[in-house]
């Protein structure tokens, strides 16, 4: 079974003594939305990680479309996460020197586009995120819920065909969370982009259409996929 | 809780160590500093005041061509009390090396004995110094021994000696022999300095000047070591003060750390200066007793690094919030403003002012003691005005930059240093005073070095190199010389390949009171007579003002136009001045040709100049002439001229050792806060990593941003500093001549710095940086 | 309800009187408001008439105090499929989880697969009920949160539940 944009099969990875993965195989299809979910400490972070070419897995493989993402040198890898995927994290994820519309903007200069035309997407982005008064902002002088605004606009503006979230809504209240996971999943939606978001809060795995529970570094469920 | 306090310093995590590592090297590197520029210092005031002894007592004014003239009893003189007539000249040593060869010549046994000398020597022996007689032993200087005036039987103690290095010959005449070869031999009563350092005017100033310029560079870097994972310890000590320590008990641990690290750093100082002191002694450098190894004064010495520093951390620190509530680590843009650049202004306004009134002339009063307190004021005015406008110059390219920029790495760094360019500009901020002082002096030194006379009086412009090709030096003190001389010049005229042959008169020279007193009874003066067209093809621009009659330069004290009797029939308008710190000696530039008759035949020529087509057949063949008519003689390539103070060279040697040490400082300063830097961001780089940012940018990204304010700083700091040295040397009136050597060492050794300070930061950049989020610390 | 399977719970374990079976009843979910007499005695008649336990022995003497009680094979068939059912996620549930939870451990039944169920039952519910917000009123969609805090509540709780199922396990069969 291979029809899936993500497969990973037997990952394992140890931090010195600690175990934190122990053979994880999942897949995710193309335009799913998947919710990892699971106690503190189980390993959610390091299998998004995993999965996301972030770390590399001690054993065990992970194909992202086709390509075997631990025959890739972490410079390729870095362009394939710059290029394929795009991150929304819990804190620090933004550049704290630059301005709300320069961090949505990074990603595009760095892959060569011009300036202006970066700064121009970047704001339309923010834009349709609802996010286009703070545009001018530096980070620090963000509420927690712009900030995750931000981020999703610069994990969205390279048009990337996976979105990993961690905790995106970890430090917001109920409010800013319910309005930045209904951005989130509305435009992955409407992009057919997958998306995978690592969460403890039950509200906001229900956005998503599968949840998948690790527990002690293995999954411990998964949901007949629908 | 000290135990607690001590316990947390050392093993508060990496960081805390680091931290006291680094203020400990610092403060070792500092006492160090410290206590050898003391000795040195000391030992180098004793230096000049033991020369100053053997320059002889109050007596010596008595002028040996007034006794000669006049036929005055050499007893009467000293009303029947006991004295020696001394002289002093040179002999040339392989390696143009000189030779000091004194002359005594005791009126009886009870006659003085200069310091260093335990028995006068019998007239025709020798005393030599450890140095000329190891010369002598060795192979090299076998040849010395027949050169040297009388056989040497024992030897000159360290008391006479400037230096252990120092060669010198002490011959006994009697008193006869001794006054008909050195006509300008000295009657003294005792030996005592005729001259001692004002400690007041030059110690103090010096000490405290060498102590401000060391200091500062080495203060501003055990800041930037307080501030080493600052943010990670007023971490710790907000949660010290949640579990309920006092602001004092929190601020305890903040001062046993440093602490710890003054006593390491004293210690360590301590013994690194006796290193040093002991390869100085070894390489014969200093003598031990000129560097004392007094325990007290030691650790005096070793206890003011730390003490200031004490001052300094804390005053890095002072922004630490001891709240609570723990430290606010929003950052907010901080905008410099534009007033920053008043310093500036007022410091060029007063520098300005005081070069028009320096240019008005010598009309005295207020204005010329107004214009040298308004130049130093508008210097000092820029230095520190170039501190203030750093910042805003560096917040004004950053916001241009990150307006415009392209790429991305030059977007991070601009981004990075207009939202603090106080922090970018900081570790920069004792590199732009460098290189402002910097120069300002390497404009200023050669300037002043290749003007041979100078109208007006500053203490660099007494510097006068002349280089010719070949240089053939007599032993002056044997009779024949000046027939040897007269005939070796003919002969040399012969040779092929000899273009120009300039004879140097050259010798001690006691001038008389004439019109104007002598400034400084029993002032005797070198004089180099030459004749004025022959020196101008040698030497550079020394055709000024050769007029019949004109002294060309005097020490200072006397004025243009002063008429100077220098003999009986001998007397001579002064041109200019030239201003010495060694007062005792005295460069009289004479138009030779026109010199009075008098004067020339005072002095024998002992030195020709010879202009050659540079071949070495030429020398060669020159060789063969002067041992045919003059033996005895030594030909040597041309040596450079030079009637320099000592303080011209210890200047260029200072200010050298200064620079290096103050900017090897600022780069480590500028190591210590870019890796600080780092790893303070280190989550923010990690997460741009983790979304797939290179490595390669970031690093693009920290060279530019270490690089532009070391730029911005090094343009502002030559700028600067090259306008000003140019004014100086305008008002000097000397022409000038840009060292590019000089001026080009120093952007090369700020590039290097800048290299190595930023591969230091990569380094760091890598290990702080994981392509992972980082966990919360 | 509950306390129907719990009764078939006891007895799956061994034989009881109907007396005992109201002390462990106790014990385990009484929580101060101790189940009557009657409505073991009720519920034990209703059981009997459906088949899912017999009378195993009856003791000298009268009254139903008297009657030992045994599970059957039917009896058995019906515990199971309940305890390994999750109930559906509607409102006040809570006694009724830790009661499935509590007797799928005295029975040696697998209680985190139970649990996980249930997490899945929950979630389904809230995904429906979020889908729902979507693009509804603010009042329909107020109306959903109310019912999504709790369902969130529950799975909150079945959360911590399955985190410390051992030391629950230890706690029940002693
Ligand atoms: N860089 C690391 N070095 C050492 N141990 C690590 C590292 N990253 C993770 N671990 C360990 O691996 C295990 C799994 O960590 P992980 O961050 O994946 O958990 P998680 O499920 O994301 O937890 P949480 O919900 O608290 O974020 C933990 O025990 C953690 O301590
Ligand atoms: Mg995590």
């Amino acid at each position: 079974m291979n029809d899936g944009i993500i497969d990973a099969k037997g990952l394992v990875k140890d931090f010195g003594t600690t175990k934190a993965l122990r053979g994880v195989t999942l897949t995710i299809r193309g335009g799913e939305m998947v919710a990892i979910a699971g106690p503190s400490g189980a390993g959610k972070s390091t299998l998004l990680y995993c999965l996301s070419g972030i770390l590399q897995p001690d054993w065990g493989t992970v194909t992202f479309a086709g390509r075997r993402l631990e025959t890739l040198g972490e410079a390729d890898r870095a362009a394939l996460r710059r290029r394929e995927f795009g991150f929304v994290f819990q804190f620090g994820q933004l550049v704290s020197e630059l301005r709300a519309v320069d961090n949505v903007a990074l990603p595009l200069v760095i892959d060569g586009v011009r300036r202006v035309e970066a700064t121009h997407r970047a704001l339309d982005w923010l834009e349709r995120l609802g996010a286009a008064d703070v545009a001018r902002e530096t980070p620090d002088e963000l509420s927690g819920g712009e900030v995750q605004r931000v981020a999703i606009a610069r994990a969205l503006v390279t048009g990337p065909r996976v979105v990993f979230a961690d905790e995106p809504t970890g430090a917001l209240d109920s409010i800013a969370g319910d309005e930045v996971m209904t951005v989130l999943t509305e435009h992955a939606r409407a992009q057919g982009i997958t998306l995978v978001v690592v969460t403890h809060e039950p509200r906001v795995a229900a956005y998503m259409h599968r949840e998948i529970v690790v527990r002690d570094g293995t999954v411990a469920s998964r949901e007949a996929v629908r | 809780m000290t135990r607690l306090a001590v316990r947390l310093a050392l093993r508060g995590g990496r960081s805390g160590l680091v931290r006291v590592g680094l203020i400990a090297i610092a403060l070792a590197a500092g006492s160090a500093m410290l206590i050898v520029g003391s000795w040195v210092l000391t030992a180098g005031v004793a230096r000049t005041d033991r020369v100053e002894t053997r320059r002889g007592g109050p007596l010596a004014s008595v002028d040996m061509l007034l006794h000669r003239a006049q036929g005055v009893p050499l007893n009467s003189v000293t009303s029947g009390r006991p004295f020696v007539i001394w002289s002093k000249t040179s002999l040339s040593a392989p390696r143009a090396r000189t030779i000091t060869a004194f002359g005594i010549a005791p009126s009886g046994t009870d006659a003085p004995r200069p310091p260093g000398v335990r028995a006068i020597p019998k007239p025709g022996t020798a005393l030599a110094s450890p140095a000329l007689r190891a010369l002598v032993d060795s192979r090299e200087g076998a040849s010395l021994r027949a050169a040297l005036p009388a056989p040497i039987v024992g030897t000159v103690g360290n008391e006479l000696l400037r230096d252990p290095r120092e060669l010198v010959v002490v011959t006994g005449y009697d008193i006869d022999t001794l006054q008909r070869i050195d006509p300008g031999a000295y009657l003294l009563e005792s030996f005592h300095p005729r001259h001692t350092i004002n400690s007041l005017l030059f110690v103090v100033p010096i000490t405290v000047l060498a102590t401000l310029v060391l200091l500062l560079p080495l203060l501003v870097f055990v800041g930037s070591a307080a501030r080493v994972g600052a943010r990670r310890r007023e971490e710790r000590l907000a949660t010290m003060r949640l579990i309920g320590a006092t602001p004092g008990q929190a601020r305890l641990v903040a001062a046993v750390e440093t602490g710890i690290a003054g006593i390491i750093g004293m210690a360590a100082g301590i013994a690194l200066a006796l290193a040093t002191r002991a390869w100085l002694v070894a390489h014969r450098t200093y003598a031990p007793g000129e560097l004392p190894t007094s325990g007290t004064r030691l650790l005096a010495l070793a206890l003011v690094v730390p003490l200031l520093s004490a001052i300094s951390a804390p005053l890095a620190l002072r922004r630490i919030g001891m709240s609570p509530l723990g430290v606010d680590t929003r950052r907010h843009r901080r905008s410099v403003s534009p007033w920053r650049w008043w310093l500036l202004a007022l410091g060029w306004t007063l520098f300005v002012a005081g070069a028009l009134l320096a240019t008005r002339g010598d009309t005295g009063g207020w204005r010329t003691s107004a214009s040298p307190l308004l130049l130093t004021g508008g210097v000092v005015g820029v230095a520190l005005g170039l501190i203030g406008a750093g910042p805003w110059l560096v917040q004004q390219g950053a916001q241009l930059v990150e307006r415009r920029a392209a790429r991305p790495s030059s977007l991070l760094a601009a981004a990075r240093l207009s939202e603090d360019p106080r922090a970018g500009f900081r570790p920069v901020t004792v590199l732009v005073v460098t290189v402002f002082v910097a120069t300002m002096l390497l404009v200023l030194i050669p300037a002043a070095r290749r003007s041979p006379t100078a109208s007006q009086a500053w203490p660099w412009t007494q510097d006068v190199t002349a280089r010719p090709d070949l240089q053939v030096t007599w032993n002056p003190i044997r009779a024949d010389a000046a027939l040897a001389v007269a005939a070796a010049r003919d002969r040399l005229a012969r040779v092929q390949g000899v273009e120009a042959i300039a004879p140097l008169h050259a010798g001690t020279l006691s001038p008389r009171t004439g019109d104007v007193p002598i400034p400084w009874p029993g002032t005797d003066g070198h004089v180099v007579v030459a004749d004025c067209t022959t020196f101008a093809a040698l030497v550079h621009g020394s055709s000024r003002d050769c007029r019949p009659g004109v002294l060309t330069a005097v020490a200072s004290g006397y004025r243009a136009g002063d008429s100077l009797t220098l003999g009986p029939s001998l007397s001579l308008t002064v041109a200019g001045q030239l201003p010495l710190l060694d007062r005792a000696g005295v460069l009289a530039l004479v138009p030779g040709s026109f010199a009075p008759p008098q004067l020339r035949d005072l002095h024998d020529v002992s030195t020709l100049w010879l202009r050659t087509d540079g071949s070495r057949a030429t020398a060669l063949r020159v060789q063969a002439a002067i041992l045919a008519v003059a033996p005895g003689s030594t030909l040597e390539p041309g040596r450079t001229l030079q009637y320099r103070s000592i303080w011209i060279t210890t200047t260029r040697w200072l200010l050298y050792t200064v620079l290096l040490v103050v900017l090897s400082l600022a780069a480590c300063s500028l190591a210590v806060t870019v890796v600080d830097q780092i790893f303070d961001r280190r989550r923010s780089l990690a997460t741009l990593r983790a979304v797939g940012t290179p490595l390669s940018l970031l690093r693009r990204a920290t060279m530019l941003e270490v690089g532009a304010p070391l730029v911005a700083a090094t343009v502002l700091g030559a700028v600067n500093g090259s306008v000003m040295g140019f004014v100086f040397t305008r008002l000097n009136g000397n022409s000038l001549a840009v060292p590019w050597l000089d001026v080009l060492a120093l952007p090369v050794f700020i590039a290097a710095a800048w290299l190595a300070v930023s591969a230091i930061g990569l380094a760091a950049l890598g290990r702080a940086a994981p392509p992972v989020p980082l966990r919360a610390t | 309800m509950t306390v129907a399977y719990a009764l078939l719970g006891f007895l799956e374990e061994e034989t009881r009187h109907g007396y005992d079976l109201k002390q462990a009843y106790d014990a385990l979910f009484g929580a101060g408001r101790p189940v009557q007499f009657g409505q073991i005695y009720a519920t034990l008649g209703r059981l009997e008439r459906d088949g899912r336990i017999r009378l195993a022995a009856q003791e000298p003497g009268q009254g139903p105090e008297r009657k030992r009680y045994e599970i059957t094979a039917e009896g058995i068939d019906e515990l199971h499929r309940w305890l390994s059912e999750p109930e559906a996620p509607e409102p006040h549930l809570q006694r009724t989880l830790f009661a499935k939870t509590v007797l799928a451990l005295t029975t040696g039944r697998d209680a985190g697969a139970y649990l996980d169920a249930q997490r899945g039952a929950h979630l389904e519910r809230m995904r429906e009920l979020t889908a729902l917000k979507t693009g509804a009123d603010l009042a329909t969609a107020l109306l959903a949160d109310f019912a999504l805090f709790h369902l969130e509540a529950d799975l909150r709780w079945i959360e911590q539940t399955r985190g410390r199922l051992d030391s629950l396990r230890q706690e029940v069969t002693r």
